[in-house]
């Protein structure tokens, strides 16, 4: 089957598409690979290796790998419903700030908490519609304001860099 | 922009949604939560179903772990349990009691440096029971008793300590607490929160 050549062409445009090989032309850059990669080390991180390995590498990888990937991810939701208006640098500076805050401030740290919380029970909530089982109960996410986590903040280099050059090339009117 | 990209595109906006709501892991169930006065309060909890059990949290809050962790502080958290009663599921009776105590079970990235339960069964034979260690399980308990645990606590980050009382109980609990900069120093009254909650067993303790 990939001796036709259009195959052939097809299945190294899936690759690419996949691995975000043209990442200079491509209008996505979640699909960047370094982005694809910090998705997949959070989860691998958040999901196995804290359990397995607790300890100050594996409480400290996910903060660097979401913030890698989080403007591009804020971009990405914004671009989906305005297509026309989304840029990247106030996603990366709303990640930023953001960030800082739920660490230095109990407060807010608390109200990403039960944010996080509500968006996990409407995810349990249609599941257990579509079960047939009883909805299960609101509760926060376990999270701890912690400053030592603003290390990670200059991941955002990567996004930065990426607006920066965005902005540069964008058309002057 | 090719419609594979834009499939890709899609998935990978899923995937990382995904990553990003499922980062951290739900609160314990706690069903009641009791913020304690500061020095010393007194509790009588209920569990509201007989399945629950007793999980006491001692919990110091941020700013009083920072002053506290600046200047090498200790915090000192006593609890007794008295008057219990078996509930059990069926209406039975026990006369043991077990007590687990777990301590570090903050967040991974913390770690607390010292524990040291003492329990004490001053009604009973005398027992004492130093325990080192998380997760450690008391011999089960003769009925009636009273029993006094404290703890001792260094710690280089958070510090959360529970108490697990199994099988559920009626209990009256004493929680009192202090906290001292130096040793030598009268204890000073940083610590104000502390709460003592049930919490559903199927759920597994934050850690």
């Amino acid at each position: 089957m990939l001796a036709d050549p259009a195959c052939k062409q097809r299945s190294r445009g899936n690759v690419r598409a996949l691995v975000g090989r043209d990442r200079n032309s491509s209008p996505y850059p979640l699909l960047r690979p370094w982005v694809v990669a910090s998705v997949f080390v959070l989860l691998l991180n958040d999901h196995v290796l804290k359990a397995s390995v607790p300890g100050t590498v594996t409480g400290k990888l996910s903060d660097f790998a979401g913030l890698l990937f989080f403007p591009y991810l804020l971009h990405a939701l914004w671009a989906s419903v305005m297509p026309h208006r989304a840029r990247l640098l106030p996603c990366v500076i709303a990640t930023g700030l953001v960030f800082s805050a739920i660490q230095l401030d109990p407060t807010v740290g608390e109200m990403w908490a039960w944010a996080l919380g509500g968006l996990q029970w409407l995810g349990w909530t249609g599941w257990a519609v579509i079960a047939g089982e009883a909805t299960p109960p609101l509760r926060s996410v376990s999270h701890t304001a912690d400053p030592t986590d603003l290390w990670a903040l200059p991941m955002l280099g990567f996004s930065l860099r990426d607006a920066w050059a965005h902005r540069k090339r964008a058309p002057r009117p | 922009m090719t419609q594979n990209e834009r499939r890709a595109h899609v998935l990978m906006l899923a995937i990382a949604s995904v990553a990003t709501i499922a980062t951290k892991r739900p609160q314990p169930g706690w069903s009641t939560s009791v913020p304690v006065a500061p020095k010393q309060s007194q509790l009588v909890l209920t569990p509201e179903t007989p399945s629950k059990e007793l999980r006491l949290r001692i919990e110091v809050p941020a700013e009083a772990r920072a002053a506290q962790h600046t200047m090498g502080g200790l915090v000192r958290a006593s609890l007794s349990v008295r008057e219990w009663q078996h509930r059990g599921e069926d209406g039975s009776s026990s006369d043991q009691l077990t007590l687990t105590f777990r301590s570090d079970v903050g967040v991974p990235d913390h770690s607390s440096s010292v524990h040291l339960w003492d329990f004490k069964q001053p009604l009973g034979a005398g027992v004492h029971w130093p325990v080192i260690g998380p997760d450690s399980v008391c011999p089960p308990l003769p009925k009636p008793c009273v029993l006094e645990a404290t703890a001792t606590i260094e710690w280089t980050g958070a510090f959360i300590g529970e108490v697990v009382v199994s099988p559920s109980v009626d209990a009256r609990l004493d929680v009192s607490t202090t906290s001292r900069r130096h040793q030598e120093q009268p204890p000073n009254s940083d610590l104000r929160v502390l709460e003592a909650r049930w919490q559903d067993p199927d759920l597994p303790p934050e850690r």
